[in-house]
């Protein structure tokens, strides 16, 4: 063992994963340092509360430390620990799905006007994401941040695919006049507020 | 395109976005972890316990088969002794006659008859013997007639088997080769060839020559003897008197009932502030041993062995402080060892003895010198052996290693002695089985499962802290056997 503290940003992707296969906990206090905000900002978009999120990424680091040693460095370490933070808070949302089923929605109308992102920061985003409906949110970042198609989204959560569009369709209505109303009070004001 | 635009816009906007969890977020991960690793170690005890369970188990159904087995074997022998006893008296004419006629119920009155008649009859051959053994040579051909004349008038109502067996031992006696008296009781009970058991035998033996069917059957019995003879040499070149052996078991350990309740003399301040106390009298880790041992037999079933061995134990535990010392200038690790020597002060917080820090492993490795000391008993002693064993060894406590896993702070051993929360003499019991082969005549190679409980805490009196830590271990023994 060496001496001295393990510092995290001084190791490399390799190191780290190397350490953590040993079940060092200095090496998974370092891979944790090193993507935990950025994985809190993902479960933050599948939950309804901050509390709701961490324990959401408490949960996905257990599973990543365990199942590191299975790892084969095919893609990138933050996209495998991404992929588990998404399963794992879809695991936790499909119970409420299955209080709360997914409807097809009908008579979406979307706004006609250019929508820009221009002045709202991440924080705003976030919120405007977790203020939409259960069915809504989930597929909604599923299709539009992570890139999931509907096809897929509709397997993943056990809907049609239809229903997976319509909720889509959905999801961007709330969100488009959400944005609108934000521009607007930025236009006018200088600053966005919700 | 302006949805992919949308879509698009999103993505980027969380591009490199970060927020940043609370601290419990990595304390519950690290509990989570702790708590997994302690099932992991469970099952690995529990499979421990369930081999050292089922070898048990084996050993006593081995048991309980043999000692049918030779208790059945016992009694066929007492039976045996029993018959042979009966027929001493009346020597070979019991044995042929039970042997030919004892299906048939009305045999038994005429065999108790022969019998009687047969006792005669040997009296009478014994005295011809005698009168053989003074007379010179040319005066037996006279005393043939005499004693046949005498077995036949005697034995007239007896069957013509028992008569012919009586003919056969005059010839025995008048031919001048006197058996010894083992020789003709170890042959009674063979059945005889065909030749003596003619009503008329064609074949006549020439009364100048030794017969030589009793010829042949005293060099069989010299024969006899001589590979008994050379049968007992080789059990006792092959015996397993005394033997040594070298191992090494590893296993698992977990501490049963510990408890913690500082006392007054030692620093219960810090002890009680501490959650170390509690995690280290609890760690179960793993365990590895290796040594030196001899063994003994005392009898066809029991055994001795003792010997000397390097026993050691290591488990890891997380903790949340430091042990601050010279006014913040050196830390050392959050353990007992540490805590123990803090003085008695109202805070350990405040006083700066304790500093919290973020969580870190630290390793505890303690070794012993163990002096066992076991009984072991023989199931089976063949090519494949089986024993059980038990008894107690004395643990001479060297000292405990702490290493701080990955951390800044400095790996510390303290040896035995007043600073060392452990006991310097730990006694512990043993018990165990061993699956053995045998390779050549001078090497064994061993299986042995066994379980360990210390019959002490670990710690000293005045720590206030119990632990026991039992032992689950697997060995591998290379036995040379000593001639």
């Amino acid at each position: 063992m060496e001496k001295g503290p393990i510092i995290g940003y001084m190791l490399s992707e390799n190191e780290l994963i190397e350490g953590c296969r040993k079940g060092t906990r200095a090496f998974q206090k370092a891979l944790y340092d090193r993507y935990c905000r950025k994985m809190l900002v993902v479960c933050l978009r599948y939950s309804k509360t901050t509390a709701e999120a961490e324990d959401i990424v408490q949960e996905g680091f257990v599973k990543v430390f365990q199942g590191i040693k299975d790892f084969r460095q095919e893609s990138r370490l933050d996209t495998w620990i991404t992929r588990i933070m998404v399963n794992t808070a879809l695991n936790v949302q499909r119970k409420k799905l299955y209080l709360y089923p997914m409807v097809d929605v009908t008579e979406i109308v979307l706004p006609e006007e250019e929508m820009s992102l221009s002045g709202i920061n991440v924080s705003q985003l976030l919120d405007m994401i977790r203020s939409l409906p259960q069915g809504c949110q989930i597929v909604f970042n599923l299709f539009a941040v992570e890139g999931y198609s509907h096809k897929e989204i509709a397997e993943m959560l056990g809907i049609s695919e239809g229903t997976s569009k319509s909720q889509f369709a959905r999801a961007k209505s709330l969100l488009q006049a959400k944005i609108i109303k934000e521009s607007t009070y930025y236009d006018r004001y200088g600053e966005a507020k919700i | 395109m302006e949805r992919r635009k949308f879509e698009d816009s999103f993505k980027e906007a969380f591009n490199g976005a970060e927020v940043a969890p609370s601290d419990s977020v990595w304390t519950g991960i690290e509990l989570e972890l702790e708590k997994a690793e302690g099932d992991k170690t469970r099952r690995r005890l529990l499979f421990y316990k369930m081999l050292a369970a089922a070898s048990v188990t084996f050993a006593m159904c081995v048991a309980g088969v043999g000692y049918l087995v030779v208790s059945h074997q016992q009694e066929t022998f007492n039976e045996r002794l029993t018959s042979t006893g009966e027929t001493a008296e009346t020597k070979n004419g019991e044995a042929v006659i039970h042997g030919i006629e004892s299906d048939d119920a009305s045999s038994s009155v005429a065999a108790r008859e022969s019998n009687e008649s047969s006792e005669n009859s040997n009296n009478r051959i014994a005295e011809v013997n005698r009168a053989n053994a003074t007379n010179d040579a040319p005066s037996r051909g006279t005393n043939h007639e005499p004693v046949q004349s005498i077995s036949k008038t005697d034995l007239a109502s007896e069957a013509n088997v028992q008569e012919n067996i009586v003919m056969d031992n005059e010839n025995v006696a008048t031919s001048g080769i006197l058996l010894p008296e083992t020789v003709q009781d170890k042959y009674a009970d063979r059945a005889l060839p065909l030749f003596y058991s003619a009503r008329s035998p064609q074949l006549k033996v020439d009364q100048d020559k030794p017969d030589p069917g009793a010829v042949l059957l005293a060099k069989l019995a010299a024969e006899e003897q001589a590979y008994a003879r050379l049968d007992k040499r080789e059990k006792e070149q092959k015996a397993e008197r005394l033997w040594t052996s070298v191992g090494f078991a590893a296993g698992g350990f977990s501490s049963v009932n510990p408890s913690v309740s500082p006392t007054a003399t030692n620093n219960m301040i810090a002890m009680s502030n501490s959650t170390v106390p509690d995690k280290q009298s609890k760690a179960a880790g793993v365990a590895y041993s290796m040594g030196v041992n001899v063994g003994a037999k005392l009898s066809k079933r029991w055994l001795i062995q003792g010997g000397l061995n390097y026993l050691s134990q290591s488990s890891d535990y997380i903790a949340t402080n430091v042990v601050a010392e010279n006014n913040y200038t050196t830390f050392k690790s959050e353990t007992v060892n540490e805590l123990n020597k803090l003085p008695q002060i109202a805070d350990a917080y405040a006083s700066g003895g304790l500093t919290p820090t973020v969580p870190y492993s630290v390793n505890n490795n303690v070794k012993f010198l163990s002096v066992p000391v076991q009984a072991g008993y023989l199931l089976v002693n063949q090519k494949f052996g089986l024993q059980l064993n038990a008894g107690v060894s004395t643990d001479l406590f060297l000292q405990n290693t702490i290493t701080p896993e990955g951390g800044s702070l400095d790996k510390t051993t303290q040896g035995r002695g007043e600073d060392s929360p452990y006991r310097s003499v730990n006694f512990s019991g043993l018990m165990g089985t061993e699956f053995s082969y045998r390779f050549g005549t001078h090497y064994r190679v061993a299986l042995n499962p066994g379980l360990r409980y210390p019959l002490n805490s670990v710690y000293k009196e005045d720590i206030g802290i119990q632990s026991t830590p039992v032992t689950f271990d697997l060995g591998l023994r290379f036995r040379y056997i000593f001639h």
